[in-house]
């Protein structure tokens, strides 16, 4: 796997791309972040409760939905530590991505904070049903998110 | 519906191809194609190109068309991330088997190399649910698959040594596929010391970053007759979607929406998993070859590790997998690789493939498991030489 001398080539116009993403529908999560409150949206019609939180109901297509405070409290289902990172990531100390089930039922996917990404801490410490709990935190680039910490 | 059979194939090199551009690349497996099946460009009233869309072209199905000059035929693209060609594919048997056309092409043609290695982890990590997954938590594409293999090796008891088996199974036959990126053995040792890209998932675990790519000309029954002494029929080319979030999956030890295109393509080919002579399974990650054997039933669930302990998807094995090097060592150019199984399928039914790397043809079907994404696509091709 020696790296090759390049081929001749012309290198082409820069481009950089910064997509605007709309958050009006889901506002209230991440206003409810800022405040410290996990939320998500039920349906008034059949019930049913999505993560991520969806402005239309994907089991009845209602849109009539509710926003619920979620109890923060969580179980591990799976990890992985990333040490080769995206671009965009570049700057980023290795991170944990887990998929923890919510006591609610719905599952998630977030950083895992409070473990080592040491691979022998990662082969003790990572196991399903880890209890966790979610706490919410503020981006470098000031945008609200939240993370899963041992409980 | 008509049947439908693959009449001509062809494959460019695979690997780091800083030497052509996406229609020079294209055109590499198109000629050949069409030698094969006895075509002209002209005789192609179909046209579908499969691109993941990774270089400078916005319309890379008209730059492809153009370079090859395929002007009288319809054409479109289409995208199903890395089942991409698979899709292409299906797209064209449509055509043909709805009696629109008599011959459809499809191909499948990836230039991954023009951008450095981190855009392209940055672009292909987007390739999830990109607001839910990358934007906040930055998830890779070994990221992704990392997730299910932890679930895996947690819940069956596999161990790292295992992932580390299929890889040295898929670069052994590699090593004498002219076509392959990666022309060298290597050992589980040599595995487990690469470094850590997405734990538990290490260098070697993981498909490199490639150019290339493959073509594959369809035809009607009576046509492909008239073209061919040895038609390869498809019997089924079955697909299904699954959701975006992993957080609305049901379980990370599997893929469900290759479960469920399997099912549905056994149905319609009239065969159990057991008749199947050769498979190319979707192995982008050594977890993927494992969790694809489940899903689509060569065995139970949590059997799969210990089939490939046992060397049973080798050659002479119970059923050989990705014995033209898999994505893992052959390469991964996205959206060639569904047209690149079909290839490697197609020259194994002939009986006409690599000496070293033809498996022994029993009961004439073989199978392709072609997953886009993380099981976001997934499409499964059932092939046969009756
Ligand atoms: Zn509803």
């Amino acid at each position: 796997m020696s790296k090759k001398e390049e081929k001749p080539f012309i290198a082409s116009r820069p481009l950089t791309l910064i997509y605007k993403l709309p958050i009006s529908k889901t506002l209230p999560f991440w206003e409810g972040l800022k405040q410290g409150k996990f939320l998500t949206t039920k349906c008034k019609n059949c019930g049913r409760m999505t993560f991520p939180p969806q402005a239309d109901c994907p089991s009845c297509y209602s849109s009539e939905v509710e926003w619920v405070e979620l109890s923060k409290e969580a179980e591990l289902l799976t990890a992985t530590a990333v040490m080769v990172k995206p671009s965009s990531f570049a700057q980023e100390e290795t991170y944990i991505v887990a998929v923890a089930k919510l006591k609610e039922g719905l599952k998630a996917v977030g950083w895992l904070k409070g473990v080592k990404p040491d691979p022998a801490e990662l082969k003790e410490k990572i196991k399903p049903g880890m209890k966790l709990k979610v706490e919410t935190a503020i981006s470098k680039e000031g945008n609200p998110y939240y993370v899963f910490v041992p409980a | 519906m008509r049947r439908v059979a693959v009449v001509g194939v062809g494959h460019s090199k695979f690997g780091r191809r800083d030497d052509v551009n996406l229609g020079e690349l294209a055109f590499e497996s198109i000629k050949p194609a069409l030698e094969d099946a006895g075509l002209a460009p002209e005789d192609i009233p179909f046209l579908v190109v499969g691109n993941g869309g990774f270089c400078e072209e916005t319309l890379p199905a008209v730059a492809i068309a153009d370079y090859a000059e395929l002007y009288n035929a319809e054409l479109l693209r289409v995208e199903a991330a890395c089942a991409t060609s698979s899709a292409a594919l299906s797209m064209a048997y449509n055509a043909v088997a709805s009696g629109k056309v008599d011959v459809a092409m499809a191909v499948g043609c990836e230039k991954m190399t023009e951008l450095d290695t981190p855009y392209i982890v940055e672009l292909i990590g987007r390739a999830g649910f990109f607001f839910w997954e990358f934007q906040h938590f930055g998830l890779t594409f070994p990221g992704y698959y990392a997730l299910h293999a932890t679930a895996y090796l947690n819940q069956y008891g596999a161990s790292e040594e295992h992932l580390a088996m299929v890889a040295v199974k898929n670069h052994k036959y590699a090593a004498t596929n002219p076509y392959a990126q990666f022309r060298q053995e290597i050992t589980v040792e040599q595995v487990l010391k690469s470094p850590y890209i997405a734990w538990p998932l290490k260098l070697f675990d993981c498909c490199p970053i490639t150019d290339g790519s493959a073509t594959v000309i369809l035809a009607a029954e009576e046509k492909a007759k008239k073209l061919t002494d040895t038609p390869v029929w498809i019997e089924a080319i079955e697909g299904c979607g699954g959701s975006a979030n992993l957080s609305k999956r049901e379980s990370f030890v599997g893929l469900k929406a290759a479960q469920v295109a399997a099912e549905k393509a056994f149905k319609k080919a009239k065969i159990t998993p057991d008749k199947i002579d050769v498979a190319n399974v979707h192995d982008c990650f050594t977890i993927a070859e494992l969790m694809a054997m489940e899903d689509i039933g060569f065995c139970g669930r949590g059997e799969a590790y210990k089939l490939v302990e046992e060397g049973q998807t080798y050659i002479g094995g119970k059923i050989p997998i990705n014995v033209d090097g898999g994505l893992k060592a052959k390469g991964h150019p996205i959206g060639a690789t569904g047209t690149s199984m079909i290839y490697s399928l197609t020259k194994q039914l002939r009986g006409e493939y690599i000496k070293s790397n033809q498996a022994p043809i029993k009961h004439g079907y073989a199978l392709a498991h072609n997953v886009g994404g993380t099981g976001h696509y997934a499409y499964i091709t059932i092939l046969s030489r009756k």
